[in-house]
Order: C-alpha cells, then sequence, then structure tokens
C-alpha cells in the first residue's frame, strides 16, 4: 500500500513537471492545451497547464453578451481568471467541441478564431446540462521555445445573432479617415 | 474607408464609388473609428492615444537582439505611448493600415492587419519604411477599446504575404500618393516575386553559409565549377526565397553527371538567398560539373 502510495506520488509530480515543462510546437497545439485545461475539473492540472501555456502576464477575458445586447466585461490575467473562477468549476464540470477554427499569423505571432460548444454539467445533479456557443479568439507569441497564449478573450453567443458570422473574415483595404 | 464581405477585396476602381457610403459603413462598423482613431493619432504629435486602450490592455512587440534572440516587450498604453513618443524626438511618425482583417461577433472584435510604418529623420529628412503585421484584440466596454495589440515587423528574410500587402496598394504608397515624395524614396516590393533572377539582376546574390572554403570543398568533391571549361557541362540550380538549392536545367548533362549533380546539390546547405528591393528573392546560378 505504502509502495503504491509512493508509485502514486511520483506519477503526479512527474504529469506536473511535464505540464509545466511543457511547449507547444504550433499555435494549433497551444489552442488544443487550452481547451484540455478549459475541461479539466482539477484546479492544480489547470494552474500547471495555464502555467506553461500563458505568458506570465498573459490575459484571459471574458465577455458576457446578453440577449438584450448588453455586455459585461471580465477582463484580466490568467491568474485572476484561475483564482475566480475556482467555485465555477466546483459547481460545474465542462467540455468543449470545437466546430471551426481559423488562423492569420506573421512569423512569431498568431491570431486563431474558434468557434467552440461548450456544454456545462451540473456536479450535484449530472441530468442539468446547460449547452451554448462560444467564439475565442486567442493572440499567440513564439517566445523561443514554444507558443505561447498572450490573450485570450471569448463572447457567448446570443439567440438574436448568429454566431456562424464571427468566423467569416471581412477584408478591408484601408485609407485613413483624414 | 472600404469594407468587404467574405474575404472579397475590392477593385482599386471601386475605391471612388465607395467613398459616399463612408459614413454609413462606420456606423455599420463603428470598431473602425476605433482604428482610424488610433492610427490616426499614433501619427500626430501631441495626440494621446491611451484612452482607445482598456485600463488593463497590454501591448506586445517583439524585437530580436544582434544574436538572433528574441525579446518580447510588454507595454500598458501608457508606456507604448512613451515609446512612441521617445521616437518621436528625433522623427515624424505615420502609421497607415495597408490591409485589416475583421473578425467580430457582438462585443468582440479582432483586426489582423499590415501597417506600413514611415519615420522621416527631423533634422536631415531621412526616411525609414518599415512593414509589420499587427494583431489587435477590441472589446466594447463603454465604447469600442483596443484591449491587446501584439506588433511583429517584418523580417526582410521572410516578407509578408502578398494578401496583406497587395500590389495595388502598395504601388499607391511608392507612387507618393498616401505618403510623401521623401517617404515614397524607398519604395516598397518592385520585385516580381515569381521571377527567378540571374545573379546579375539581383541586390546582392546568394551566399553559401560559413567559410568561403566551405562551399568550395563542396564544388570540388563533386566535381563542380563555376568557371566553364570543354571538360564541365552546365547546369542550372535555382536559390528559393527559404535560400533551399533545387537542380533546374539539366539537359546538357548525361545521366551520371544529373545523378552526381543531384547529389551535389541535396548535399548543400541552406544559402542565404538572394535580396533585391530588400526582400529575398529566387535566384539561379550557373555551374558545371565534369
Amino acid at each position: 500500500m505504502k509502495k503504491l502510495f509512493h508509485i502514486s506520488l511520483c506519477l503526479i509530480f512527474s504529469a506536473a513537471l511535464n505540464a509545466q515543462e511543457a511547449s507547444y510546437g504550433s499555435p494549433q497545439d497551444a489552442i488544443n492545451g487550452f481547451f484540455e485545461a478549459s475541461s479539466a475539473s482539477d484546479d492544480s492540472v489547470r494552474q500547471s497547464i495555464f502555467s506553461s501555456l500563458f505568458l506570465a502576464d498573459g490575459q484571459i477575458n471574458a465577455i458576457i453578451f446578453k440577449e438584450d445586447q448588453s455586455v459585461i466585461n471580465k477582463l484580466g490575467s490568467w491568474k485572476k481568471f484561475l483564482g475566480e473562477s475556482t467555485s465555477f468549476y466546483n459547481s460545474y464540470d465542462l467540455s468543449f467541441d470545437e466546430v471551426e477554427r481559423s488562423i492569420n499569423y506573421y512569423e512569431d505571432i498568431a491570431a486563431v478564431h474558434s468557434l467552440a460548444y461548450q456544454t456545462l454539467t451540473e456536479k450535484i445533479n449530472p441530468s442539468v446540462i446547460y449547452e451554448q456557443f462560444l467564439w475565442y479568439t486567442f493572440d499567440l507569441i513564439y517566445d523561443g521555445n514554444g507558443w505561447k497564449l498572450t490573450s485570450v478573450s471569448w463572447i457567448n453567443a446570443t439567440d438574436n445573432q448568429p454566431i456562424d458570422d464571427a468566423l467569416t473574415q471581412d477584408t478591408i483595404w484601408h485609407t485613413l479617415n483624414k | 474607408m472600404r469594407v468587404t464581405k467574405r474575404n472579397i477585396v475590392l477593385s482599386a476602381g471601386f475605391f471612388l464609388l465607395a467613398i459616399p457610403t463612408l459614413n454609413a459603413q462606420e456606423s455599420l462598423y463603428p470598431y473602425l473609428h476605433l482604428m482610424d482613431d488610433y492610427f490616426t493619432r499614433s501619427s500626430t504629435e501631441n495626440n494621446s492615444i491611451t484612452e482607445l486602450f482598456t485600463a488593463e490592455a497590454t501591448i506586445r512587440s517583439i524585437t530580436y537582439n544582434q544574436d538572433g534572440t528574441q525579446k518580447i516587450n510588454t507595454f500598458s498604453a501608457s508606456s507604448y505611448e512613451s515609446e512612441l513618443n521617445a521616437l518621436r524626438a528625433d522623427y515624424k511618425l505615420f502609421q497607415e493600415p495597408v490591409v485589416l482583417l475583421s473578425q467580430g461577433y457582438g462585443a468582440l472584435e479582432t483586426f489582423f492587419c499590415s501597417v506600413h510604418t514611415g519615420l522621416i529623420h527631423k533634422i536631415d529628412g531621412d526616411t525609414i519604411n518599415l512593414r509589420s503585421a499587427q494583431s489587435f484584440q477590441l472589446v466594447n466596454k463603454d465604447g469600442w477599446k483596443i484591449h491587446h495589440l501584439s506588433i511583429q515587423n517584418e523580417n526582410p528574410w521572410s516578407p509578408i504575404s502578398d494578401n496583406l500587402w497587395p500590389k495595388e496598394l502598395t504601388a499607391s504608397i511608392s507612387n507618393g500618393k498616401n505618403i510623401s515624395e521623401s517617404q515614397a524614396s524607398e519604395p516598397f516590393e518592385t520585385y516580381d516575386p515569381n521571377k527567378v533572377y540571374n545573379v546579375s539582376e539581383v541586390d546582392e546574390a546568394p551566399v553559401y553559409p560559413g567559410q568561403k572554403s566551405l562551399l568550395q570543398d563542396l564544388m570540388k568533391s563533386f566535381d563542380v565549377t563555376l568557371q566553364e571549361d570543354e571538360s564541365h557541362s552546365p547546369f542550372i540550380i535555382e536559390i528559393a526565397e527559404d535560400g533551399l538549392a533545387s537542380l533546374k536545367y539539366v539537359n546538357d548533362l548525361s545521366s551520371s553527371q544529373i545523378e552526381n549533380a543531384k547529389s551535389f546539390v541535396n548535399s548543400m546547405l541552406i544559402w542565404y538567398p538572394a535580396l533585391k528591393d530588400k526582400a529575398s528573392v529566387r535566384c539561379k546560378m550557373v555551374m558545371y560539373i565534369k
């Protein structure tokens, strides 16, 4: 029993170490890592993956878009997000299904857009399930060792406005309005 | 400002038709006001940009040390403004977006854009033209504000793609329509990215990496020369923009010579590609094999 305990400890330590040392070779890997972390119910797993995914002062911004078009912005660091979302994660299991992803990049910066279907399942009553579409926009920078998230923002879909439009890219040739 | 939907880029001829609809479009796309404001104010002395950013906004730029190692610089809106003001001590600063790729929903909007920056020295009038890719995240928080901005200056070895730097627009920049004659003194992109240039046509010929003897030894081991003589047959290699060499014209070679030439090219390291108008271009070189 004692031996098993020690093996478990080693495995946990090794997993945490691997997550902290992980580097993401492509923006796509980093986005996959983000959704993996966001689905993890264990605080320490989210903490561990986010710390390898984000720059130290990286941002997570949640924008709550209401049916009446009013908006609540929750802007801040990923560390603040981890602290403030603990009670939410204690109440719900989260899962994400990505519907579509697009990327714009040049050299060491990238902007990724993702449309994801989020499912929230109440922990105390798993028959209660909430579902919604979220549009994510990720800014990434290659820091010499791998791709890091610098800013992640998401917004929820409302019934009044189709969210598929979020992934429709407009191209604007600009002349300054002088 | 012209707005098109679903990746359609309007032709330059449509520009005049678009002007009367300017106001209507800007009311439809209010975040464009913010982008206009940002680029106009950042191009104007004594005009603050900080109020265009959220209080939590972060601006990141990437610079490179002399040894090629990367440095990520992080600024708040006010410290970024201080950086711009420090530049303005010696230069007039001008920034203009060229192509903006826009995606958004509700209170969240993004722009991935190419930007032309002009730095005109206040005393000698020398102009430095820079191109960069910039990624903006905008949020609607008591009006549209910039919440995150990443800036990557162009790497001359890896030019910004044509879709972000279209000839139709850059030609007008270099013709001085958008910028003054002095700024246009360094025109962009007069090279043809699809052309394979002769060595005599480029500003800088391709350079093999390492000591000069490295290429000489390689050539010697495959009995390749740069000088024509009766015992050697000509063939052509191409050095692509990314420095990769490939075998091209081999019609004068025997099958065994072709095999040798292939091995020769496959043994090459990645070249420093040819440069024309400060951009890396494809370049062909004639060599001779025994």
